[in-house]
């Protein structure tokens, strides 16, 4: 099996592109990351293209026909938030299995406005608020809440991860949002849900980044060895069973 | 001549079923095999140890222990909050959602002893056509 690099990676300006394309997002940061490993399409092997919101339509073939059709296998992946994951993944697995030399991965998503998820309903009767919640945040502040029942995890410490985000973001020229947030401004921001208040939150955000992985041998024969990174290990999991598992995402 | 009836009230959930005397009931699935209770259906396999075939409908217990929670601030419109929505382990096997009612936040514990009522609603706005509903309420022992 092959040792796996990654020759170029990019990402686009994350923000708000509602009068852009999908594909169009997508093929700009194949096009950036393309450029970053001095290759074109030509040279590609295979694409992988993570994406959830148009998943049943076909992205990573949309963004060929805007870098140039060149016929090669295109694997649209949907994982759920680790959808960009699972096609760098597949790239990496190409690459190992000595089938590819060079593949292209990509993810892009589109995620419009407001709260995420919640839509439950049985019987044709939404059941968000009468039967506990099913939105994006509620979820993640139950499980957060799981970890304080089992460490004593405070209010406070997780603000101060958003802490930590929001000062990252300030190194990220391409960030949607680049600004520092103190402490009591992220506590007392509104409660979204106990123990997440908004700056707690992710933001819904358009975005895209990709990546050109290469074998060793490939990687080698360029005179790319001094700025490749080796991939030293790619792990992917499914839920393992739990009581609550299957309660806590739906009922 | 007689005023029309209300239909009997649909559940809210579906581990909520309605007896043939009409009192609501919690109902879920034991596997045979290695015995653990689920409060969903599903009915081919055992999520747990994967034995098929195995799962056989069973009446889950009405308390149960808090084992997470959230108190949702925010949510769609027309929603009403805050209120607290609850994970809660069922005495006997089974894990269920579901609001916790009747109690400030403030008193809420992890593992603090519950009972589940049910509730009759009128979310769809039409009294012709009720709802049942589960809740959980701090259990009175």
């Amino acid at each position: 099996m092959s040792d796996v690099y990654v020759i170029g990676t990019d990402m686009i300006r994350f923000g708000r592109f509602p009068d852009r394309s999908v594909e169009d997002l997508g093929a700009e940061a194949a096009l950036l990351a393309l450029k970053d490993a001095g290759l074109g399409i030509h040279d590609m092997q295979a694409l992988y293209c993570g994406n959830v919101g148009e998943a049943h339509r076909n992205v990573g073939q949309r963004i060929m026909q805007h870098l140039g059709q060149t016929g090669i296998p295109v694997v649209n992946t949907a994982n759920a938030c680790a959808s960009g994951a699972t096609a760098f993944r597949e790239g990496w697995i190409g690459i190992k299995s000595g089938l590819y030399d060079f593949v292209l991965c990509i993810g892009v998503e589109q995620m419009g406005r407001g709260l995420l998820g919640g839509g439950a309903s049985y019987g044709g009767i939404p059941t968000e608020g009468l039967v506990g919640s099913g939105t994006m945040p509620s979820m993640f502040a139950s499980l957060g809440m799981e970890h304080t029942r089992k460490y004593g995890t405070t209010f406070e410490q997780f603000a101060k991860v958003s802490v930590k985000n929001h000062h990252h973001s300030t190194l990220n020229e391409k960030a949607m949002y680049r600004f520092e947030t103190p402490l009591e401004q992220v506590k007392e921001a509104e409660m979204i849900s106990y123990p997440l208040t908004k700056l707690m939150c992710s933001v819904n955000v358009d975005g895209a980044a990709a990546a050109v992985v290469c074998s060793e041998r490939k990687t080698r024969e360029l005179g790319l060895m001094q700025r490749a990174v080796r991939v030293r290990a790619s792990i992917l999991q499914s839920d393992p069973y739990t009581p609550h598992n299957l309660a806590l995402m739906h009922y | 001549m007689s005023d029309s009836e209300a239909a009997p009230p649909r559940p809210l959930a579906p581990f909520v079923k309605i007896g043939a005397n009409g009192k609501p009931y919690l109902e879920g699935l034991k596997c045979a095999a290695c015995g653990e209770v689920l409060a969903i259906g599903i009915r081919r396999a055992c999520p747990k140890c994967a034995a098929v075939g195995m799962m056989v409908p069973v009446r889950l217990a009405e308390r149960g222990r808090l084992y997470t929670y959230t108190v949702v601030h925010r949510s769609f419109p027309g929603v009403v909050t805050p209120f607290v929505a609850a994970l809660v382990d069922l005495d006997g096997g089974g894990a269920i959602k579901g609001n916790l009612v009747g109690l400030d936040s403030a008193a809420i514990r992890f593992d603090m002893p519950l009972q589940v009522r049910f509730e009759t609603l009128n979310a769809a706005g039409d009294a012709a056509a009720p709802q049942i509903r589960h809740v959980f309420t701090a259990a009175v022992d």
